[in-house]
């Protein structure tokens, strides 16, 4: 059991994911209600003021990066939890193991709050299109720690297989943009993680309850539990 | 068929320069006239999100002294209604495709029935190249220093303007009507 506080920034977005599992599950899932906000002041109903309606919220991506649901946290004199736009509770809406939650806090935290989910992700991705993938452990994890797979590893007596950057990770900036992006490889040159100059980057990290957008080419990647 | 296929192409080239997705909201935007929170003190109305480059705040609010609100309304991003000073919560809408200058405007009635406006303060329209951008306000109150609040002087000091008495439409014809018999009796 334990619990981990991210803050957001003023503005824009962050590509965040829960850091623990729900009790009781062992597959990695959370859901919202194991999310908490904070950061504002508290309302109060005597002078009607404070509490927060709305700002916090956290969108759902589609492959090709627009969105796929949204659901806004509420503590004001009507409820208090996840809702969806039209008001329904969305507190029972599960983050499936490695969801990489892409969030809006204007200023806010948030606190994730479960137990150690003990075992590997594998999280597979489509041929086509994006993934928000979530580092949902407490730990930091470095790209050399993340092992890809999906493809014929490379022959080199027939010259074929293996892969070359096909698999990517971005790290998106406040508005959505690519700040930074780097490739596997696993081909006659080279194995690993480089960026796009061929520097190599597996020491690049994914801090702790924070995602990536993944291009994944249909092949997977392996998430290891830390270990504990 | 030319004239169509120019008129399609401008309709994509618009529609892929102004193809963002937001929310927005003023979900919190309790409206009060400054005289406590009860429910009597809040204001009801429609709101509505403009894009300051498109249409100022000074303009509105000489459209609402003209009584010619009408006229500027086809440039509203999104509308919302406030039941009892509360907004309704994350309406969405097409923006530009980068980060934008937007305020607020609620069309209502104060207290006493009187026609109202309520103009905000601006706020970033954050436009998101990944997921659905935001526009957001958030909990203010009219007499808060922060957020909403006064563009000109207005009523009680908060951001609410009652409007200008205007003279009758029946006033104004016999108004005209006078001055065309002044006129002729000179001629």
């Amino acid at each position: 059991m334990g619990y981990a506080q991210q803050d957001t920034a003023a503005s824009g977005f962050a590509m965040l994911s829960a850091q623990f599992e729900s009790v009781g599950v062992v597959d990695g899932s959370a859901k919202l209600s194991d999310l908490t906000i904070g950061g504002y002041d508290a309302y109060d109903p005597v002078e009607d003021e404070g509490g927060t309606s709305g700002s916090f919220r956290i969108q759902f991506l589609t492959a090709s990066g627009t969105m796929e649901a949204q659901y806004f946290w509420y503590d004001d004199d009507e409820k208090t939890g996840w809702f969806d736009k039209d008001g329904i509770s969305a507190d029972n809406v599960v983050l499936g193991a490695a969801k990489g939650l892409w969030v809006r806090g204007a200023g806010l935290s948030m606190t994730s709050a479960g137990a150690v989910n003990e075992s590997d992700i594998v999280v597979p991705t489509a041929s086509s299109g994006f993934k928000a993938v979530g580092n949902t452990f407490p730990l930091n994890v470095k790209l050399s720690q993340l092992a890809v797979t999906g493809y014929d590893p490379y022959d080199p007596v027939e010259d074929e297989g293996g892969t070359s950057g096909s698999f990517r990770v971005q790290f998106l900036t406040a508005s959505g943009t690519m700040e930074a992006q780097y490739f596997w490889y696993d081909d006659d040159e080279k194995t690993g993680w480089f960026d796009k100059d061929g520097i190599a980057s597996g020491n690049v990290t994914i801090p702790a309850g924070t995602g990536v957008w993944v291009r994944g080419g249909g092949l997977t990647v392996r998430i290891p539990a830390p270990e504990l | 068929m030319k004239k169509l296929m120019i008129l399609l192409a401008a309709t994509v080239v618009g529609f892929a320069a102004n193809a963002a997705a937001y929310s927005w909201s003023a979900s919190n935007g309790r409206l009060f006239d400054g005289q406590g929170s009860t429910t009597a003190n809040r204001y009801a109305g429609t709101g509505y999100l403009f894009n300051a480059a498109t249409v100022s705040q000074a303009e509105i609010l000489a459209a609402f002294a003209s009584d010619s609100v009408a006229s500027k309304l086809t440039s509203t991003l999104a509308t919302g209604t406030f039941s009892a000073g509360r907004a309704s919560v994350s309406d969405e809408f097409t923006g530009p495709d980068a980060n934008f200058t937007a305020y607020f405007v609620v069309f209502g009635q104060d207290g006493s029935g009187n026609d109202a406006i309520y103009i905000s303060d601006t706020t970033t329209g954050e436009y998101a190249a990944v997921g659905q951008g935001a526009v957001e306000f958030g909990q203010q109150n009219a007499y808060s220093s922060v957020g909403f609040k006064d563009v000109a002087a207005g009523y009680a000091g908060a951001g609410w303007y009652a409007a200008v008495p205007e003279p009758t439409s029946g006033l104004l014809l016999l108004l005209g009507m006078a001055g065309l018999a002044l006129r002729r009796r000179r001629a």
